[in-house]
């Protein structure tokens, strides 16, 4: 490397990091880490991605790394890579060897924290003298891994904090080529079933997930990654150039644990779901097939849709005849997507930002759940300068590359796979379905009826807590109070004779949307005060949220109550309420004093007033109605 | 890297770099102790990086001998520079 051309970089890495944007700082950062990515340049790099994360004022973190090793000298290296990834992130360093006493001894302000062990330090039975006594290692796994689930179960009871933990590796692989299938006598089967037996244990235990460190470590080879001398020496097993490889993973699956996940990748055609142009070259001559570049874009796809599998929704933006695409998909013998396969298609001669919004539109999601992939490096830029929070990104030379660049940038990744996850292709495709009758019907309430909707509204009961608790905490759009309700006071809410809580549940001739709602009542003197009431987006324009308040009228009635209060707080997303309100006949209320200091009273008699939107769906409760 | 003074440049660059000193602010006589946040993570750092900058590995007597600019000079000098 010259020396001269690093230290200009260095200059101008220095002067980005003083006043330039994140982008042009990122920049900066990666132009000297082209020519010189080793320890030096990332310590003088971190010193410049703290202060300009401050400067930035990048969303902040905390994070405890806790390992059996010295891990301090990766620090600067994952500092300097969750800069690049948008954050700012404070890193502790638990000294090694007190792993399990520091999760033990967790006090409740505790960091989220990432548990980092080696089975060569925490396994001394597999790295001393293997072979003379295998059965030894068994024993050591299993208390091992109770040891380490167990530490986790209790710092997860004492604090509110995620745990990380990585799989385990063995640097030891002396005599293993002679078993390689022998499971008691090859160390990496042992580690790998000890990492299954350990993702078996924490998978259930709440916010807790595992991080594929032995995955890490065999994509770039053991023999690269350690480095014995300097685990005898310092306790560092890790060689010094693996941290670059090692902080970027790690910061990159943190990155995605941390931030929202992004649902839907919104696709180009021609140059990206295949090669050549549909319209001049017919479904025939496209680009795609099952060797050379033409098994490249059905690679893609394929990736494509096992992405979808874990819930990714994929639509269609793009440039073209809607007739030709439609037949290229059901023709096609190489492609691996199906036309049904999209939950939205927006395809014409309109522009790519009008094609997205369509788009976000229809599936009822912001620009930031998108990303979009384009092979014209023009799209791409009109779509960065028009909708900033999509993420884009661009089709490489090497269609190969492309899965990988996907996922490098664009937040897709789950952590773990929630029930939601799996469902939500189906949920998606079915209000397709539902939108398509829709437009049948001139009269709203016509359709209403047609859909035969059953509303029920029961009682909470504990057993619901944890689906409620993460309904209140992602419910933004019809949400009264936006009240994040966390499992522990849903308990309490539930176990109080003062208040009711009852989970709201629809269902239509298409099927079921499952728990879509929340409520929480208090009756307080002659007036029955609804604290919250919140609905999934999924249920909105349906009148649900009409004949749930009409509802409540008659079971304040039945409660001898002359008024139904509602409490109202605004927040950045729920505008919709306030608009409902005095449409419901609700006025602001005469007696304030019901609500804390940042909550609006609007209070209707319970009498005399009623939507008429139960007459169009059938709605069962188990609270007290007259009649 | 011909001379000591090349020698002298280039790991002066290092600490600058790892320590956040500036260049000018050390010598041949500097100290871990005598600089502010030089302490033994980032020697640990400095050693790795010296390493990785030469393309040499040092012995664990080597790495504990450096207790100087001085001294890392020497132990450098002896692996880097033709007498």
């Amino acid at each position: 490397v010259d020396a001269d051309d690093r230290t200009a970089r260095k200059a101008r890495a220095r002067d980005a990091a003083e006043r330039g944007d994140r982008a042009e700082v990122v920049a900066a950062f990666n132009d000297l880490l082209k020519v010189s990515g080793d320890s030096a340049t990332y310590a003088f790099l971190d010193r410049l991605a703290v202060s300009a994360g401050r400067r930035l004022d990048l969303p902040a973190r905390r994070l405890t790394l806790v390992a059996s090793f010295t891990v301090g000298p990766l620090v600067p290296f994952l500092r300097t890579e969750f800069f690049q990834l948008g954050w700012q992130v404070e890193v502790e360093v638990e000294a090694y060897g007190g792993w399990s006493e520091y999760l033990l001894g967790a006090t409740p302000d505790a960091t989220d924290v990432m548990v980092m062990l080696h089975a060569d330090d925490v396994l001394p039975a597999l790295s001393g003298a293997f072979l003379t006594s295998p059965e030894r290692v068994l024993v050591e796994v299993d208390s091992f891994v109770d040891l380490l689930a167990g530490a986790v179960r209790v710092f997860r009871e004492r604090t509110s904090s995620a745990v990380h933990v990585a799989t385990l590796a063995t640097d030891r692989r002396e005599l293993e080529r002679n078993f390689a299938h022998d499971p008691v006598r090859n160390r990496r089967l042992m580690v790998d079933q000890l990492n299954l037996d350990l993702a078996a244990e924490l998978g259930r235990i709440p916010a807790v997930t595992v991080y594929p460190f032995d995955a890490l470590v065999s994509d770039h080879g053991r023999e690269r990654f350690f480095d014995r001398s300097k685990a005898d020496t310092l306790q560092a097993p890790i060689r010094s150039t693996a941290y670059p490889v090692l902080a970027r993973d790690l910061a990159h699956y943190l990155d995605n644990a941390w931030a929202p996940r992004r649902k839907v990748v919104a696709l180009d055609l021609d140059g990206t779901l295949w090669g050549g142009v549909l319209g001049e070259d017919g479904v025939e001559g496209i680009e795609l097939g099952h060797d050379g570049r033409g098994k490249g874009f059905r690679d893609f796809q394929l990736f494509l849709a096992d992405l979808r599998a874990t819930g990714v929704l994929l639509a269609l933006v793009s440039k073209n005849d809607v007739e030709l695409v439609r037949a290229a998909f059901e023709e096609h013998e190489a492609m691996g997507l199906a036309w049904s396969d999209f939950a939205a298609v927006s395809i014409g001669w309109g522009d790519k930002v009008a094609g997205l919004e369509a788009v976000a539109l229809e599936l009822g999601l912001g620009a930031s759940s998108f990303v979009f992939v384009d092979d014209s490096p023009v799209e791409c830029e009109f779509v960065r300068s028009q909708l900033p929070d999509v993420a884009v990104v661009e089709v490489p030379k090497q269609i190969d590359e492309l899965p990988r660049q996907l996922l490098a940038s664009s937040r897709l990744e789950p952590s773990h796979l929630s029930e939601d996850d799996l469902v939500r292709n189906e949920q998606y495709t079915t209000e397709r379905h539902r939108r398509e009758e829709r437009s049948r019907f001139r009269d709203h309430d016509e359709y209403l009826r047609s859909l035969g909707l059953e509303v029920g509204v029961m009682s909470a009961s504990l057993a619901q807590v944890p689906r409620l608790a993460q309904l209140a905490g992602k419910t933004n759009q019809f949400n009264t109070t936006t009240i994040r309700y966390d499992e522990a006071e849903l308990d309490a809410l539930v176990a109080d004779p003062a208040t009711t809580v009852a989970v709201i549940t629809v269902t239509d001739r298409f099927g079921s949307y499952g728990v879509s709602g929340l409520l929480v009542t208090r009756l307080i003197e002659t007036s029955l005060v609804l604290e919250c009431l919140l609905l999934s987006c999924r249920v909105l324009g349906r009148r649900v949220e009409h004949a749930v308040i009409d509802l409540l009228s008659a079971h304040a009635s039945a409660l001898g109550a002359d008024r139904l209060t509602v409490l109202y707080r605004v927040s950045e997303r729920n505008g919709q309420v306030a608009d409902l309100l005095p449409k419901l006949g609700f006025q602001p209320a005469m007696t304030p004093n019901l609500s804390p200091e940042d909550f609006a009273a609007w209070e209707r008699p319970t009498v005399l007033v009623d939507s008429g939107a139960r007459e169009l769906m059938s709605v069962t409760t188990d609270l007290a109605v007259y009649g | 890297v011909k001379t000591r003074t090349d020698l002298f440049e280039a790991v002066a660059e290092l600490i600058e770099d790892i320590v956040g000193v500036p260049h000018s602010a050390i010598d041949e006589h500097t100290m871990p102790d005598d600089v502010d946040g030089w302490d033994s993570l980032r020697h640990l750092t400095l050693i790795t990086a010296m390493e990785e900058r030469f393309d040499i590995v040092l012995s664990p007597e080597e790495q504990s001998d450096m207790l100087s600019v001085e001294l890392i000079l020497d132990i450098l000098a002896d692996r880097l520079l033709v007498n």
